[in-house]
């Protein structure tokens, strides 16, 4: 939602620069404007006309069935929006206690370390996700050379993994997905170990 | 102490420990303490709180657990009655050349 808050006061932020330029050129009177012909210019009065008239329409019950189903639209964004808004912040950091916070890029770098520290691995993609009730999820894939069995290297994988992050650094590993994948070794980051 | 003191103290006794590589900048909002004319980056210091962004020398320094213990062991006594929080924000590779010396 910060991204969407974001964008949401940099439109409103330049829509309220140009009105104010607008309402100031015509407000003193410059370049020819005045605030008469604003008021003709924008069509004030057929804006408010046909705004008094959906009102009027809505509260007769007469209004159309597209309106209706525009105004229903807008609520259930709106309520979508709010919901969205009221959601607590995921996490900066995962908590290891309560006085020590890892970066998600430290939990990524150990993932890494682990991964590529296999022989069978020649590279590896990670993400890393914080979860808002606490806890850290990590979906890694690693990129393995020719002729290995993948299920043993994934298991091993998912051992050393889980001994590292979680026995010895004490990373609150909520949900852990690993995947394996041949490749072939001129388009990973290392040919050969 | 006031709180741009305790900051620097703070942010020496962290750069001395082993496998700190350097201080953090902060993520969304930057980490550091302000005094007249003087920042301290990677220390914020608060009425209530401490709080110290380290980031760890990598591949071959300090296990991360160890090196949050060295952290804590050396800004305790400084902190006095704040709370203490150690965020270890990143791994920074230390250089061939650096790691051999």
């Amino acid at each position: 939602m910060n991204a969407l808050n974001r964008l949401l006061m940099v439109l409103l932020s330049a829509a309220l620069l140009v009105g104010g330029i607008i309402v100031f050129i015509y407000s003193l009177g410059l370049f020819g404007y005045d605030l008469q012909s604003l008021w003709e210019g924008a069509q004030l009065s057929a804006w408010r006309d046909s705004i008094v008239q959906l009102v009027s329409q809505l509260e007769q019950g007469r209004a159309p069935a597209a309106t209706v189903a525009v105004l229903v639209l807008v609520l259930l964004v709106c309520l979508v929006l709010l919901v969205l808004e009221l959601r607590p912040a995921r996490p900066a950091c995962a908590r290891l206690t309560e006085d020590v916070c890892l970066h998600p890029r430290v939990v990524d770098a150990g993932a890494e370390q682990v991964l590529e520290s296999d022989a069978a691995v020649l590279d590896s993609r990670r993400g890393v996700k914080l979860y808002r009730g606490g806890g850290v999820g990590l979906r890694a894939l690693a990129l393995v050379r020719r002729g290995e069995d993948l299920s043993q290297v994934r298991a091993r994988l998912d051992a050393n993994l889980r001994r590292s992050l979680v026995e010895s650094w004490g990373v609150p590993l909520r949900k852990m997905s690993l995947d394996c994948r041949e490749i072939d070794p001129r388009r990973a980051k290392v040919r050969v170990k | 102490m006031d709180e741009i003191a305790l900051a620097r103290a703070v942010a020496e006794a962290a750069l001395a420990v082993h496998g700190v590589s350097s201080l953090g900048k902060g993520t969304y909002a930057e980490a550091a303490t302000y005094g007249a004319g003087e920042k301290v980056q990677g220390v914020v210091v608060t009425p209530s709180d401490v709080r110290v962004h380290v980031i760890a020398a990598y591949p071959d320094g300090v296990p991360v657990p160890l090196l949050v213990e060295r952290v804590r062991t050396a800004v305790t006594p400084l902190v006095g009655d704040r709370r203490l929080t150690i965020v270890v924000e990143d791994l920074e590779g230390v250089p061939e050349v650096e790691r051999s010396q």
